[in-house]
């Protein structure tokens, strides 16, 4: 009996839990840096890319890109294009990103991540 | 007299079933219209003692299936299908419902992530991104009908392990398109 409260009860929890991840869904925002001398590479590289990469770009389910993205893309158009298109278990950002930020979070890769 | 109650029934439960599944339906589609106009975060959310959400999402999938493989063992059991336990406890049934609720549960910060945080893949050059989209949206909608099928007496007595073998299905394409890829992809154990 008591073990049958016990179920009752967790369904109970089921259904608030399912509410509350579905208010979560409305509700959430990525976290914003605040920094006002960040660029917008950096800012979206912040929002959509260190999830994976890591916040300094050194890997963490993603492959590391700070010191390496630009040796392993010499030409920034084959980044872009992986940026894009997704590749593997990395998302398509082509038609979530304009060009202008595709551009400049690549630039921000290359460059200034992880320095 | 029989024949004339049991049409009312019938008419009953399958005007349950048709509600539960346009309520299924409905469901499914409307996580697809989110998970496609909302803009994904691309943050990690719940990592737990994980190095990284991914790593926290593959093991709670997997978390999933073990109580998914529990509910449907012991379903097999209820439905006379395997011998094993011989006489059923009281309280079998109820570690029944416990599983799926324990499964439903572990699936919610899973789902969370994939659709506040990646969204749905709706580009079928990317095949596993793209059925697991679909199966994910897919799931959600078949666990509603289930749950209003199991609740329902005098369904045809094919269909609630019908409904039910089509959610576990749903889930372990889901489990192979996700935690298999990032075991065999990205690493094992991955944390």
């Amino acid at each position: 009996m008591l073990f049958k409260r016990l179920v009752n009860g967790l369904e109970v929890f089921a259904l608030v839990a399912t509410a509350w991840t579905v208010l979560l869904l409305f509700t959430a925002q990525p976290p914003v840096s605040g920094d006002p001398v960040q660029d917008d590479g950096a800012r979206i590289f912040a929002a959509r890319c260190s999830g994976c990469h890591g916040a300094k770009g050194q890997g963490l389910s993603g492959p590391q890109l700070a010191g390496v993205v630009a040796e392993r893309f010499p030409d920034p158009a084959d980044q872009a294009a992986v940026v894009a298109n997704g590749r593997n278990g990395m998302p398509a950002f082509g038609s979530r990103l304009t060009a202008e930020e595709l551009e400049a979070v690549v630039e921000f890769t290359r460059t200034r991540l992880g320095s | 007299m029989s024949a004339d109650s049991s049409v009312p029934a019938q008419s009953r439960w399958q005007s349950r079933l048709l509600v539960a599944a346009v309520a299924g339906a409905g469901i499914s589609i409307l996580l697809g219209v989110y998970g496609r106009i909302h803009d994904p975060a691309g943050q990690q959310t719940i990592s737990g003692f994980f190095g990284s959400t991914l790593a926290f999402k593959a093991w709670m999938a997997s978390l999933v299936l073990f109580f998914a493989l529990l509910q449907l063992t012991t379903a097999l059991r209820i439905w006379g299908r395997i011998p094993w336990p011989r006489t059923l406890p009281p309280w079998f049934s109820q570690v029944h419902r416990l599983s799926g609720t324990l499964a439903f549960l572990a699936t919610l910060p899973v789902a969370y992530h994939c659709l506040w945080a990646i969204g749905f893949e709706p580009d079928m050059s990317q095949p596993r991104r793209f059925i697991h989209s679909l199966l994910g949206c897919f799931f959600y909608g078949a666990f509603v009908v289930k749950v209003v099928a199991v609740r329902s007496r005098r369904l045809p007595g094919w269909m609630l392990p019908a409904i039910g073998g089509t959610v576990f299905t749903s889930l372990v394409g889901l489990w192979l398109t996700s935690s298999l890829w990032f075991f065999t992809n990205i690493g094992f154990p991955g944390f």
